[in-house]
């Protein structure tokens, strides 16, 4: 089954340094950066509209920003909520409500100060909105620091749970607990994602990925990379579940190589991993996704797909049942649209030509507008020259 | 007999005590508790140590009485008024006898270096710190401690930090030129009487940067525009003298082996004041670890005086990004990237805080590419060494 993903808008120079990460819900694409800024860039275009036109920038925080997640929801009352998390590289976690102004639209940035004062100092690296479908569970954040501790705390947005006519708006956060990492020295948790089957997966510098249980927190078991042992450059850059929760994707370094490997989540046994055929004379152990660091890993809704993002500079897509490729997507600088906007070298003075993508996620059918888009899947990813690509399926079911 | 006597006279155990200990005399190592102004010139100083020496001498050997000297410490981040007189007794006594054993050391490292000072003083040639400390092994334990010891006579006497009394650091930098450098130093030989001595960097081998006054003049024996590269590692430096036909023309090879020294950041100082026409580029190439970029800003812009910064050194890299670039291209050397570990990050985030401290953003900073390299090197957890990189790296584009 062949997919073709064609690009649909695109932002040139939309930060004024790296962009990390990004994140979508239904009413916003949201990216972080290193110069500090949060962005918001507005799904529901019209035709021809620059993506400029309709995006909202917020200064957090002046060492910049590296992850970033949204949790937009409808509570009780048809209460609108829309919060984003985002850490900085001073290790500080911020929150931010979102809401649009009643007449003129205009996107309102709303600072919320949730975290006590003791686990402020914490160093917080990536973090997880986890939203809950069951009005009786809260919604989670997971979050992990940098010397390996996971922290996962239960969301409520109101004062009074009880069922009180009217909702008051007094967003708490309780910490449920933590996940102690279990490697002397510490290492760096790089990346953490939750399943719906209740699980959590943290994945670590050394090439560790550690599963464990949400409603206990108990770890149940450990991935190594395969590498491990060989050669100490195996991070992991990336853990994703499937929307179902069955199948876990690990993206994974091999020194700088980039490889993807699956786990079903039942029994954590190794199914496979994805891979293109390389010519590769550097290393015999041959089996990459990508020719240099897989730094994002994506999921589509129905999780057939998955997507990887490399620093070569490529999309590729992969059918989850054969595990093969389906399709790649190339990046290039001269894809923007904007002359102006396209970033050929950056201030070190190397090419940009193929910029590589620093994160990607699929978004579900219906939250970008234009042609199509209630019955195709949309994607957006972020690049190394400084900008943010929307892409959606051609076709459609 | 005489102890009962002293028994009778003095009644508490308080006051036996006080009777028993002997007097001692006080020697006050600056000379400005008894005389005012600074020991100005070498013939003071030789004076002024005689006079401390020959008390001591006199006050244990004639008068078998216990000397304290008294010396004032610099404070710490405290620039003027408050000092802290610290007192060394000799010998001990009393209850201190057995444990402050370590004071009667640091009583014979200062009288031992003010033996040295006044032996090498009137000879009017420089010794190095460490010749110093091989001298007397024993004695100092680390060098360190002579670093420390001087610094406390220098205080002590009101002279210059570093320069004065013809004691120097053993030079560090390592300079390679294809053209001969003349450094035209003004030496003091007596009151009012200056000689220049000329210095040559001879051309074609690399050697030490030679030792200069704050004053001295700079010539570059060259009519065309050169080039100047610096280099963290001395094996770097070394490698590129034998590949030194791969390099631009004209090419000036610097290295301050580690953190340099402050001679070698006076030298590139000195260079761009006096030399700026010829000096078409200046770029510096470290490691690409936190450390790296720690040492590419110790040149540039170190907080510890303003007149050895030196704006004119542009960070060239070596980027994590351009490592992964030559490990990713088919045919050139494999370079090992290691994973960060948590000192590093300390270091590296760190880093990105106090560069991002002063006000302005990214966009604006100075800094910018110093900022951008940290963040990517936090964001990506990996650093690498220098070593293996192609010599074409260090050719200007």
């Amino acid at each position: 089954m062949s997919k073709v993903f064609i690009a649909t808008a695109n932002a040139g120079k939309a930060h004024e340094a790296d962009i990390f990460s990004i994140t979508a819900c239904n009413s916003f694409t949201i990216s972080c950066s290193g110069d500090g800024y949060l962005k918001l860039w507005d799904n529901k275009l019209l035709d021809n509209e620059n993506p400029k036109e309709k995006s909202y920038a917020e200064f957090v925080h002046k060492t910049g920003l590296h992850h970033v997640d949204v949790l937009q929801t409808i509570e009780k009352d048809a209460f609108e909520m829309c919060l984003v998390a985002t850490t900085s590289f001073s290790g500080d976690l911020f929150f931010y409500r979102i809401t649009r102004e009643n007449g003129s639209k205009k996107v309102i940035f709303e600072k919320l100060d949730l975290l006590s004062a003791d686990m402020k100092k914490n160093s917080f690296w990536a973090l997880k909105w986890c939203a809950s479908n069951d009005r009786l569970l809260s919604h989670r954040l997971i979050a992990t620091d940098v010397k390996g501790t996971t922290y996962i705390w239960k969301f409520y947005p109101f004062e009074d749970q009880t069922g009180s006519s009217s909702p008051d708006w007094k967003p708490v956060l309780e910490l449920q607990g933590t996940i102690v990492s279990p490697m002397t020295p510490n290492q760096f948790a790089t990346c953490v994602d939750i399943s719906e089957r209740g699980l959590i997966a943290t994945g670590f510098n050394n090439g560790t990925v550690q599963i464990s249980e949400l409603s206990t927190l108990r770890p149940l078991y450990n991935f190594e990379s395969q590498h491990s042992m060989i050669n100490n450059s195996n991070s992991i850059r990336s853990v994703q579940f499937s929307p179902q929760g069955s199948l876990l994707a690990i993206a994974h370094d091999s020194n700088s190589f980039g490889c993807i490997t699956l786990y079903e989540t039942e029994f954590g046994e190794r199914i496979g991993s994805l891979s293109v055929p390389t010519h590769c004379s550097q290393t015999s152990l041959g089996e990459f996704a990508h020719s240099s660091w897989v730094t994002s890993l994506s999921f589509n809704d129905s999780g057939d797909t998955l997507c990887s993002a490399g620093w070569d500079g490529k999309l590729r897509f992969w059918d989850i049942k054969t595990k093969e490729r389906i399709t790649t997507l190339n990046m290039h600088c001269d894809d923007i649209e904007i002359e102006e906007d396209i970033l050929a070298v950056d201030e070190h003075g190397d090419s940009l030509a193929e910029p590589g993508v620093f994160d990607v996620k699929f978004m579900k059918k219906g939250w970008r507008s234009g042609m199509g888009a209630d019955l195709n899947e949309s994607l957006c990813c972020v690049c190394l020259d400084r900008s943010i690509r929307w892409f959606r399926e051609a076709g459609g079911k | 007999m005489a102890l009962q006597r002293l028994r009778k006279k003095h009644r508490t155990r308080q006051e036996l005590l006080k009777a028993l200990t002997p007097r001692t005399r006080s020697i006050h190592l600056s000379p400005n508790e008894h005389s005012n102004g600074s020991a100005g010139s070498n013939a003071e100083v030789l004076s002024h140590i005689k006079q401390i020496l020959s008390l001591a001498a006199n006050s244990l050997e004639q008068h078998q009485q216990p000397i304290s000297i008294i010396f004032d410490n610099k404070t710490k981040g405290n620039s003027g008024g408050n000092k802290v007189s610290t007192t060394l007794d000799f010998p001990l006594t009393g209850p201190h006898l057995f444990t402050h054993q370590f004071k009667l050391k640091r009583c014979s490292i200062l009288l031992n270096l003010l033996k040295i000072v006044m032996e090498k003083l009137p000879l009017g040639q420089n010794t190095t710190i460490r010749d110093i400390f091989y001298s007397n092994v024993e004695l100092f334990q680390r060098q360190a401690n002579v670093v420390q010891w001087l610094d406390v006579i220098r205080f002590n006497f009101k002279l210059s930090p570093r320069k004065s009394l013809n004691i120097i650091p053993a030079q560090k930098g390592l300079i390679y030129s294809p053209f001969p450098i003349y450094v035209y130093d003004s030496i003091t030989k007596c009151e009012d009487e200056f000689q220049v001595e000329k210095q040559t960097v001879s051309p074609g081998k690399p050697c030490l940067i030679p030792f200069f006054q704050d004053e001295a003049v700079i010539r570059l024996e060259t009519t065309s525009h050169c080039n100047i590269v610096i280099v963290e590692k001395e094996a770097v430096f070394t490698k590129l003298v034998s590949n030194y036909n791969k390099l631009n023309a004209n090419t000036v090879l610097i290295t301050g082996k580690g953190f340099p020294d402050f001679l070698t950041r006076l030298f590139l100082k000195k260079l761009e004041q006096d030399c700026s026409n010829l000096i078409s580029n200046c770029s510096i190439f470290t490691d690409a670890d936190p450390y790296g970029i720690s040492i590419a800003l110790n040149y540039i812009n170190s907080n510890a005086n303003a007149s050895y910064n030196c704006p004119m050194v542009n960070y060239k890299g070596v980027y994590i990004t351009q490592i992964l670039a030559q490990n990713n291209r088919t045919g050139s050397k494999f370079v090992q990237l290691l994973s960060l570990n948590q000192r590093d990050y300390s270091l590296a985030k760190n880093l990105v805080v106090s560069l991002t401290n002063n006000g302005e953003g990214i966009i604006s900073s100075p800094f910018k590419n110093f900022i951008i390299e940290c963040q990517r090197e936090i964001f990506f957890q990996k650093k690498a060494e220098m070593n293996e990189i192609d010599v074409s790296m260090f050719r200007l584009q």
